[in-house]
């Protein structure tokens, strides 16, 4: 007989609604043309939707082990759900008019984009180790496709398929160390239980040491820590724009979700061991970050280091296992998610309206003609510089108020520092957008000399409007897009004047792992 | 033992002998040409079938993936009488029916 | 027997990987996977996982290699290296894998693992048989179950994606 394990219908809502929004949508991306783009992105969007209320009521709801203890719904899964919802939900405007999206089809496009969504949202409740690491496979492999969906850039694909072997060694290191993990702690899969199963007596044991070691810099693949960062900058660059800024903000949210969840759950017994070895990594990582991002002239390379500097930050607000740590790390995962979206949406509609890609050329004096963009633009740079004023100002101060707190003040030394090194790239930007006179090249002219450049003789699908990645946007089809870009530029400012709100938010983060957390 | 190693050989031989003498011979240009692993003996720019093969083997791959899950719970669909299990089972043949339909009506499965 | 068959196993096993990367022609690469995956079908049979040595038989040592060899068909025949080597990387590789292996090596070796030295537990009747791996998939696993086939389902959608023509009216060929 089979003891069928109990299912909580309320808690896992989100989950279901995702899985029937990936069918709904994929299936009517097979009817009728195409270039269906409105309505596969309304689908989408009202998927999104549902999952985002479903998780808003679930947030009331006391925490639950959802079937059989494979998954856990509680405050850190749910804000990071939510985080990642609103970044698929900033997303799916920016691809309405993407060239990639055009030539993947709208429907496949937003499937894949739906079941990252759905993996992020498994990865981030996951509580053993296997759902974690399907959860994990499930995330990966459709930005492994989304990444090289924009077939006639050969960049694309290159950048997917450098995705996909870098991510799968990270994977087959995290299996592997899981494999030792799992042995070490006499066979448990259960977070819990392998807290349980190391317990004091393995908790400095070479076998279990090497597990975590191991399943660390699998998760240091995915959220891209040095030195294991070498291949975000050429993945972010090659990857059609709208999918880089989601792999940018979700991944990084849903991957450092489960990386405190297991290295806090389950591997609390060691803290002693694996806490300066991770200090050690977040040191290194914001200084390879700032540093690397110094001579880019590719905005989508600068911000892919800045990212590996950002993931150093988090990775400190992760290390102590504190509740102040938590609620820091979600507060700067969502104030960097509403920066990184507008920054990236920017050098999107810069892309399809000038003929320099992401070249840092593409926003050079625009604050004349395109204010809008502008003023996003200057405000994510300095916002990610973390200057007063901005979210990520209050989330830098978080993290480092952690980091004293829990006895790391050398660490948020470390951040003041490679803060002060970041002014000097981002203001870059800034001086760019604002100081340089714009390039003599006629936007008119546009993508056609990119995109032909990047693969000669390609035939270009002209003579069906608007189908074109050239061309000015047409008047008022970008206004979603504009609207996205600042909507998140303004509660970026928002919540960096009135930060309480989100403040709120991310302490429900801390209080799902609090009764495995020190206080401070 | 002894007998169906020899019953596979005869049978085996049988087939093959009888292939040879009954099948249709018609020469052309490209079987004559030396084997080379499948290629043709000149490959060309746009050598074009090989994502066909491709294709399909990936597809191949998913639903053998399918099966292997699915012989464990339809052996245990047997001793339990629990609507759940078949709930769940169909659930998960659901979902790869949406993929099939989705490859199906794409196209993916015409042999060009 | 079992010690001779554990040997037979780890020696084809290892010596099919090394053979794997050590092989210049990618169809001898091929052939020395199918070994390697071979012998760890029968290491799992010794760890009494028969329907996993099933599964991976049917799956890897099928399936997945028809698809190695299509490719290897497919790219085959190239002379030049796919890649430029990175500069030191002939030197460092091996120095920074020597340096795993001594880490792992002393990390099983020095463990205070209790049941590494003896006979491991004892292994309940049924362990291994497909009545066994479809209870846990049912009730423990019921959820990576279900994502597992959802993850079917998205990459089938990411094949087509990458792989499958364009129904354009101009047609770029098998480039992709």
């Amino acid at each position: 007989m089979i003891e069928t394990p109990a299912i909580d219908y309320g808690a896992l809502s989100p989950i279901i609604a995702l899985v029937a929004g990936i069918c709904v949508v994929l299936l009517v991306g097979l009817i009728g043309p195409r270039g269906r783009r409105g309505l596969s992105s309304a689908l989408t969007l009202a998927t999104l939707a549902a999952a985002a209320g479903l998780l808003v009521w679930q947030l009331g709801e006391p925490d639950a082990d959802l079937v059989a203890g494979a998954l856990r719904s509680d405050g850190l899964s749910i804000t990071i759900g939510l985080i990642v919802v609103a970044a698929a939900a900033l997303v799916v405007p920016l691809q309405l008019r993407d060239p990639a999206a055009e030539e993947a089809g709208f429907g496949e496009t937003h499937t894949l984009l739906l079941g990252s969504v759905l993996g992020m949202l498994l990865l981030a409740e996951a509580q053993n180790l296997i759902s974690f690491f399907v959860a994990l496979e499930l995330l990966s492999i459709p930005l492994y496709v989304l990444c090289g969906s924009h077939r006639s850039r050969s960049r694309s694909l290159e950048s997917g398929l450098k995705y996909l072997i870098v991510g799968s060694i990270g994977s087959a290191t995290l299996l592997y160390g899981s494999a030792f993990i799992y042995g070490g702690s006499g066979g448990a899969t259960d977070f819990t239980a392998i807290a349980q199963g190391i317990g004091a007596d393995l908790a400095d044991d070479p076998l279990v040491l090497i597990g975590i070691a191991l399943v660390a810099v699998g998760l240091a693949f995915k959220v891209s820590i040095a030195p294991f960062h070498q291949w975000t900058p050429d993945v972010y660059e090659g990857a059609p724009t709208p999918i880089t800024a989601f792999m940018a903000v979700a991944t990084k949210a849903a991957a450092f979700a489960v990386f405190a969840r297991f290295f806090i759950t389950a591997l609390g017994p060691s803290a002693d061991q694996w806490q300066p070895a991770l200090a050690a990594l977040a040191a290194v990582t914001i200084v390879v970050g700032n540093v690397g991002a110094l001579g880019q002239d590719s905005l989508k390379r600068l911000l892919g280091y800045s990212g590996v500097a950002q993931a150093g930050y988090m990775l400190t607000g992760l290390l102590l296992g504190t509740v102040k740590g938590i609620d820091a790390l979600v507060f700067y995962l969502a104030a960097y998610m509403l920066i990184n979206m507008a920054a990236f949406a920017v050098i999107a509609v810069r892309e399809r309206e000038t003929a320099y890609g992401d070249d840092i050329t593409a926003v050079q004096g625009i604050g004349k003609d395109r204010p809008a963009l502008a003023w996003s633009l200057t405000i994510s740079m300095l916002a990610l510089a973390g200057l007063p004023g901005t979210a990520g100002f209050i989330g830098k101060l978080f993290l480092i108020e952690a980091a004293v707190a829990g006895n790391y003040t050398w660490l948020g030394v470390f951040i003041v520092v490679g803060s002060m090194i970041s002014l000097v790239y981002y203001l870059r930007v800034v001086a760019a957008i604002w100081m340089r006179p714009a390039p003599r090249l006629a936007p008119a002219m546009a993508g056609a000399s990119t995109e032909a450049a990047g693969e000669p003789g390609l035939p270009r699908r002209t003579g069906e409007p608007g189908r074109t990645p050239s061309g000015a946007p047409s008047g008022g089809r970008c206004w979603l897009v504009l609207g996205a870009i600042l909507a998140a530029t303004a509660a970026t400012v928002a919540f960096g004047i009135v930060p309480s709100p989100l403040i709120d938010f991310s302490a429900h983060a801390g209080e799902g792992l609090a009764s495995m957390l020190g206080p401070g | 033992m002894i007998v169906f190693v020899g019953l596979g050989v005869i049978v085996g031989g049988a087939f093959t002998a009888l292939n040879h003498v009954l099948g249709p011979k018609r020469p052309s240009r490209v079987k004559s040409e030396p084997y080379e692993c499948g290629l043709p003996t000149e490959v060309t720019r746009t050598f074009r079938f090989g994502i066909s093969f491709y294709m399909v083997a990936m597809l191949f791959i998913l639903f053998d993936i399918e099966v292997v899950f699915l012989y464990p719970v339809g052996v245990l669909l047997n001793a339990s009488d629990s609507v759940f299990v078949l709930v769940e089972i169909a659930l998960f043949v659901f979902l790869l029916l949406v993929g099939f339909v989705y490859v199906w009506r794409r196209g993916a499965l015409n042999w060009r | 027997m079992e010690q001779v068959a554990f040997f037979a196993g780890a020696i084809g096993a290892l010596g099919g990987a090394i053979a794997v990367i050590a092989l210049r022609n990618p169809f001898y690469s091929v052939l020395a996977l199918v070994v390697h995956l071979f012998s760890l079908a029968g290491l799992f049979l010794l760890l009494h996982a028969e329907f996993v040595a099933a599964a991976q038989v049917v799956v890897y040592a099928g399936a997945v290699m028809v698809l190695y060899v299509f490719v290897a068909a497919y790219v085959g025949g190239v002379e030049e290296p796919l890649w430029d080597a990175i500069p030191g990387q002939r030197i460092l590789a091996p120095l920074i894998g020597a340096a795993l292996f001594i880490e792992l090596s002393i990390a099983v070796l020095g463990s205070g693992l209790k049941s590494l030295g003896d006979e491991g537990e004892v292994i309940p009747a049924g362990f291994g048989s497909p009545e066994a791996v479809g209870r846990l998939l049912l009730e423990r696993f019921l959820i990576p179950f279900e994502a597992a086939s959802l993850l079917l389902l998205i990459a089938a959608v990411g094949a087509v994606v990458l792989a499958a023509r364009r129904p354009a009216p101009v047609d770029r060929g098998g480039a992709a």
